[in-house]
């Protein structure tokens, strides 16, 4: 498998799907999800991360501080 | 006496918008901070001697003032990078010096309250870490999940052979797998690792496990699941049937699939055991994940004290999580 060793990584990349995938009419980012966020400004938000990623920011994991 | 309610959070935070909007209604105008506009919108005065303390915290777009000793209630909802005026051109040393500080200063300060916590963060870091949960679970009549942690490879098919099952693979600090933490395009996986059922052909690669510890867990089989959310001595327990649709049947969490959401009564020892379970890490806060068995047993996976409960309330209306957390505050007790 190109570029990753741990079996993590492996089994991630074997499973990742690239297809688009919104959240259901009317339901808020949710835990932990992947979806994508449809574009109404309500649900617009994106966390811009250190890095400069994009990525839902509101979700299940994590810590407060 | 009148409550001041201190909600922290960052600007896109809809839960935050709609107990803000709530609290208001109720006639309680909280002090929000968005840490994604932190410390820059801000000006803070936190002085001390051995007299006391005194601080001040003001939002200068809105010029409205926090006295920090007179907060009764704080909500802690979710972090963000801060936001400093040049922060553009800090240096990395800068930069990195920058928020290790203003995550300092921000503790010194709230530390210092002794008010009603939804949570505290030093309860929140305490009961993060699954390994932990599990075991706590199982101490407080919880079923879980026979689960292995492991960078030994033939552990993990010892694993397999003897729970005869399949089993899965989870990630226990977060399933983004830090692409988040990433530049663009330097993501090797954009989409993190859903619960994964470990196939024949990924365990031809389990010798990688030795690379970074892994989290196995015997499959469960499901009924349904539950999202149980704990607020203050409140529970609600949503049934989510993710059985019904292929792309829920090992992960729920994909929030494309129309399964059914709606309210279930649990069995009062259960309820009483999921109250406890997040009081037991003194949190006031907590969304267990649990899932129903065929045979009808309450089988404990997660809770997450930071967890999300917005899209429960959506899907099951009659759950007033919203209201009920904005009383909490406003009561400052359970």
């Amino acid at each position: 498998m190109e570029n990753v060793k741990s079996f993590t990584f492996k089994v991630a990349k074997a499973t990742e799907s690239t297809e688009e995938v919104k959240v259901r009419e009317g339901v808020a980012v949710a835990g932990c999800s992947r979806a994508q966020i449809p574009g109404t400004p309500i649900w617009d938000f994106r966390y811009r991360g250190t890095g400069g990623n994009t990525w839902p920011y509101n979700t299940d994991d994590g810590w407060w501080c | 006496m009148t409550p001041t309610i201190l909600i922290i959070t960052n600007s896109g935070d809809l839960h935050a918008d709609l107990v803000v909007t709530n609290l208001t209604e109720k006639g309680v105008t909280p002090f929000r901070i968005n840490l994604n506009e932190f410390p820059r919108d801000f000006v803070l005065e936190y002085a001390s001697d051995s007299d006391g303390w005194s601080a001040t915290l003001t939002h200068t777009p809105s010029v409205s003032t926090l006295i920090l000793n007179t907060v009764t209630a704080i909500w802690t909802r979710k972090t963000s990078e801060f936001a400093f005026p040049s922060g553009d051109q800090f240096s990395t040393q800068e930069k990195t010096y920058a928020k290790e500080e203003t995550q300092h200063v921000l503790n010194s300060l709230l530390y210092s309250l002794d008010c009603y916590w939804m949570n505290h963060p030093l309860a929140v870091r305490s009961a993060l870490w699954k390994g932990e949960q599990a075991l706590r679970a199982t101490k407080m009549g919880f079923k879980t999940p026979p689960s292995l942690i492991t960078n030994r490879p033939e552990a993990v098919v010892e694993f397999k052979g003897r729970v005869n099952h399949d089993i899965v693979l989870k990630a226990m600090s977060t399933s983004t797998l830090a692409a988040e933490k990433m530049e663009d395009g330097e993501q090797v996986v954009v989409r993190g690792l859903s619960t994964t059922i470990v196939t024949d052909d990924m365990m031809d690669s389990v010798e990688s496990v030795q690379e970074i510890p892994c989290y196995f867990q015997a499959y469960t089989d499901k009924q349904f699941e539950l999202r149980v959310t704990v607020i203050g001595n409140h529970v609600f327990a949503a049934k989510i049937d993710s059985q019904a649709s292929e792309k829920t049947k090992v992960d729920l969490r994909d929030y494309s699939a129309e399964i059914d959401y709606e309210a279930h009564t649990l069995p009062p020892e259960v309820e009483q055991r999921c109250r406890e379970f997040v009081h037991s890490y003194n949190l006031q806060y907590g969304a267990m994940d649990i899932i129903v068995t065929p045979e009808g047993e309450y089988v404990f996976l997660e809770n997450n004290p930071a967890g999300q409960f917005l899209f429960v309330e959506q899907l099951v209306p009659e759950f007033t999580m919203i209201d009920t957390l904005a009383n909490c505050l406003i009561a400052g007790t359970p």
